[in-house]
């Protein structure tokens, strides 16, 4: 694809730009099997883990790097980059008060406060910085419910038994290359475990901020919710302004058993590259669900508006009878950002249900591609599958695609999908300027008002940030 | 004719209507009056033959054959017909033919002769335009496309055209202005005098008052009692 | 020669052509159509076997109406694979496939729409339609589109899915049974594919169809 010049930058100002002077330890550049040993032995993981992250990288050496995104892919050194590095002073685990200073500013400016004083009310925060896991607030709080919610590195630690049972169960180490290369260098991420029949009383959620030069970020979460148990989780993620891209390839696995229920949201904003497409964070994740156990139920909500590149489809294997999946997302793309995003619903069991519902917005001179596959296997009697693809183009030199499949073995399946395009009403837009509305704000009023079934699936705060994101990365796109 | 005995219907396992027992003789018309939410249309659609009721206990009988076993094709084919409140369309499928097919079952399962397309596209025409039915109604699909007025239309159409010895009209005056009215009554007094039976489901008394009708039932809560005139 | 004869043909300016394609050909078939031009186009594929039709709509005001109807059973496998290019602006294409696989057959339609940015003021429509009479038929159908312009109308649909079963008890209530009722109901999932096609070729088509109906419906419930 060819872009042409823009006339002026459509990018607005990346406003968590800002790096933070961290001392950190850091591994050498390159990766090697002795960088794996090395992040393994910094992190005192057991044998059994070093052997899994070995056994994934020598994998990882046979699979070629994929390329068959609807974008222009950069090429990725992978010995130029650097696997590992961690804030220098570490807290104790669980004291707040020892936080690095310019640690506790920077989640601070990020609006992610982690003093006791100032915790976000019913949102317990796992703050990861570059590979580590910073702080986790509530821990103590949620223990008397039985839930787990720390660090992944904490849980190898504190339970392995749980870690061992479900990690790599939903996404193994051979199941694409960037799933593959996480395996072996994964760093901190967050483990979640809820017990049997809880319903977590706080909302969960992890903040990724990327800071380090150079350094990629690999992180991996995992989350089992038992029977009958439910949680709702939000994922956030911001990089400092960089020339050169950084890469984050993350791993999220969710096991939800027998009538358990599973809410996980992101609100992604990593770095989108400046106005010459320059930098930005690439966003190559694999995430994905399983309904292990029957009526059990996994959604995925995500607002995608940073990152130079975005290539994830979260999905759900609905492998249990009566279990349903859901995939909200917007996914906005300006300057020259590029998004390949959708979501696999993968029917096996009866009576399965799922819904999607994906915008796509394409502005300035980028491109934003819905990818998605409803498999109905034959063993799916009765299964349903529902999905709703729409998408805005503003101005003339974006791009937006649509790839849906629907592959279909039983007969007695419901699968429907449909997909509508939309441009902004200049209709709509002069009569909001005719009651004195700044064309920005009515860009912004406007694109809510079309993602408003996707940003309706968000927590309230939540969905204030998210729209608030929607609204700023459309800036300065319609003239 | 036809006898309802201590019918007992259920619908998605929920015990809908207790007990019910009617008659309607050869000829006569009856109507059945109830408050919305009585089990008025789940009647109608056990009568029929529908999937959707089952029935718990009792019995259905026409002409001394017990048919409360009987499949909803073979039910029409007897002569029973009903009319729906909400048909459903079915797109591509040609309503000519479809009625046509629908008129040649009942005619065979009665031994006379089935009709050949062209006669059998006259004969609808015919009848259409005696009674004001547009050719719009037949062009499409069965249906299809077709507003709440017009499907009631269509309806009273296919009961003209299939002729039956016993018809269930299920509210079928509900949303009339005063022109559909007129077709209605039309309707109705011309099958009359072709020796169809009725049972009339309705709420309104400009029907009634159009119509000779020989009995009136009326259902509450799943019960049917049957009113002195 | 025929159009499933030749790998590629124009339709002229302000030209309307009508054609029917029911032999597959491992050729691709093209066709360009002109400004002011129609190209409609009938397909029926019964049985195994692959067509691909790529449709550039290259002069303003161009259309194409593409209508399909793929049919197969026992252990057929059949292919369907439209791609219609809008390098013009204000060019309008439909495109519409209903598609139906018994026994262990398998149906596999890709349709494509691209509206390049010389494709200001184009609409297009494709919707699919599946059915599977049988627990061990598959279909695997993939409409897209890809847009490099804002002003268009784009719109896709696809749905499986069993008969309409209010659909069959109405019919009963007429006195026609499952059986027949099904025959009528795939013949109508045929019909809407009968519109592209030429006039004079029409007649033939149904019987094939009805033929197919009849020797082929295999009541599932």
């Amino acid at each position: 694809m060819q872009y042409k010049n823009p006339i002026k930058p459509s990018v607005v100002d990346y406003q968590f730009g800002f790096s933070s002077a961290v001392e950190s330890d850091r591994v050498a550049l390159g990766l090697t099997e002795e960088t794996i040993r090395e992040i393994s032995s910094r992190r005192n993981e057991p044998d059994w883990l070093l052997q899994w992250r070995l056994s994934a990288y020598r994998n990882w050496l046979t699979m070629t790097e994929p390329r068959w995104a609807n974008a222009q892919l950069p090429a990725i050194d992978f010995q130029s980059m650097r696997y590992y590095a961690a804030p220098k002073k570490r807290p104790r685990l669980g004291s707040l008060d020892d936080l690095d200073p310019s640690i506790r500013d920077t989640f601070e400016k990020l609006g992610i406060p982690l003093t006791e004083q100032k915790h976000l009310a019913n949102v317990a925060v796992d703050a990861v910085l570059d590979s580590v896991s910073i702080a986790t607030t509530y821990q103590e709080e949620l223990r008397t419910y039985g839930v787990i919610f720390c660090s992944f590195g904490e849980a190898v630690q504190k339970h392995p038994d749980l870690v061992k049972q479900y990690l790599g169960s939903v996404v193994p180490p051979n199941d694409n290359f960037y799933a593959a290369l996480n395996a072996a260098v994964m760093s901190d991420g967050t483990f979640v475990y809820i017990p049997k029949g809880v319903k977590c009383p706080l909302d969960l959620s992890s903040y990724f901020r990327m800071n380090d030069a150079e350094t990629g970020q690999f992180e991996r979460t995992l989350i089992v919710a038992d029977a009958q148990s439910e949680v709702s989780y939000l994922e956030g993620c911001t990089a400092p302004k960089r020339t050169t891209q950084q890469l984050h390839a993350a791993v999220v696995e969710i096991v939800a058993n027998k009538d358990a229920t599973v809410r996980y949201a992101t609100v992604q904003n990593w770095y989108p590259g400046d106005e010459h497409g320059t930098g930005g964070v690439l966003n190559y994740v694999t995430k994905r669900g399983r309904c292990a156990g029957t009526r059990a139920k996994i959604s995925w909500t995500q607002v995608e508006t940073g990152a130079a590149i975005t290539w994830k489809y979260p999905s759900v294997l609905l492998d249990a009878d009566d279990s349903e999946g859901a995939f909200y997302s917007v996914a906005v793309t300006a300057g020259h950002q590029q998004a390949d995003t959708g979501t696999k619903m993968i029917h096996r069991g009866k009576r399965t249900k799922s819904t999607i519902i994906a915008k796509s917005i394409a502005a300035g001179n980028s491109t934003s591609t819905y990818r998605g596959l409803a498999a109905i296997a034959p063993t799916a009697e009765n299964a349903q599958s529902h999905a709703q693809c729409d998408s805005l183009i503003i101005g003339p030199r974006a791009h937006a695609a649509t790839f849906p499949t629907l592959d279909v073995r039983t007969p007695t399946a419901r699968v429907g999908h449909e997909a509508t395009t939309t441009k902004l009403g200049a209709d709509q837009l002069f009569y909001l300027a005719s009651r004195g509305i700044r064309t920005d704000e009515a860009v912004g009023l406007l694109v809510n008002g079309y993602c408003r079934e996707v940003t309706e699936h968000l927590p309230l705060e939540f969905a204030v940030e998210a729209k608030r994101l929607l609204a700023l990365t459309l800036v300065g796109t319609v003239a | 004719m036809f006898t309802v005995n201590n019918l007992s219907v259920a619908v998605n396992d929920v015990p809908i209507l207790k007990d019910v027992s009617l008659t309607i003789p050869a000829n006569e018309t009856h109507i059945l009056i109830g408050p919305n939410g009585a089990g008025k249309s789940t009647l109608s659609l056990a009568l029929a033959g529908s999937p959707a009721a089952t029935i718990t206990s009792g019995t259905i009988v026409w002409d001394n054959e017990d048919i409360t076993k009987l499949p909803p094709e073979l039910r029409a084919r007897l002569g029973l017909f009903l009319s729906f409140q909400h048909p459903p369309e079915i797109p591509g499928v040609s309503t000519i033919e479809f009625l046509r097919t629908a008129v040649n079952e009942v005619r065979i399962a009665q031994k006379k002769t089935p009709f050949d397309p062209l006669p059998f596209l006259e004969h609808v025409r015919a009848v259409s335009s005696r009674f004001g039915f547009s050719e719009m109604l037949t062009m499409r699909g069965v249906n299809e496309g077709l507003s709440g007025g017009e499907k009631k239309r269509s309806e009273l159409l296919q009961l003209l055209l299939l002729e039956p010895r016993l018809a269930i009209l299920d509210e079928p005056d509900s949303g009339l202005d005063a022109a559909g009215l007129e077709t209605l009554v039309n309707v109705i007094t011309a099958a009359q005098k072709n020796g169809t039976a009725f049972l009339i489901i309705t709420h309104y008394d400009a029907l009634l008052k159009r119509l000779d009708t020989h009995g009136t039932y009326a259902i509450a809560n799943g019960v049917v009692v049957k009113n002195s005139l | 020669m025929s159009i499933s004869e030749q790998a590629s043909r124009s339709v002229l300016a302000n030209d309307v052509v009508r054609e029917l394609i029911t032999a597959p050909t491992d050729k691709t078939t093209s066709i360009t159509v002109a400004a002011n031009a129609h190209y409609y186009v009938s397909i029926l594929l019964i049985g195994s076997g692959v067509q691909t039709l790529a449709i550039t709509l290259a002069g303003e005001n161009a259309s194409a109406t593409i209508a399909a109807l793929l049919l197969s059973k026992n252990d057929e496998q059949a292919e369907l694979v439209v791609t219609v290019m809008h390098q013009a602006p204000n060019t309008v294409s439909r495109l519409t496939v209903h598609s139906v696989a018994n026994n262990n057959s398998s149906i596999a339609v890709n349709g494509l729409a691209t509206i390049t940015e010389a494709g200001s003021g184009s609409d297009a429509d494709i919707q699919f339609r599946s059915l599977l009479l049988s627990p061990s038929a598959r279909v695997k159908v993939k409409p897209e589109f890809t847009l490099a312009v804002d002003d268009v109308a784009c719109k896709h649909g696809a749905a499986t899915g069993p008969l309409d079963q209010a659909a069959i008890t109405y019919c009963a209530t007429r006195g026609i049974d499952a059986l027949a009722a099904t025959r009528l109901m795939l013949s109508g999932f045929a019909t809407l594919c009968y519109s592209a096609a030429p006039a004079d070729k029409l007649v033939a088509m149904k019987r094939r169809v009805n033929e197919w109906v009849t020797q082929n419906y295999v009541h599932t419930t």
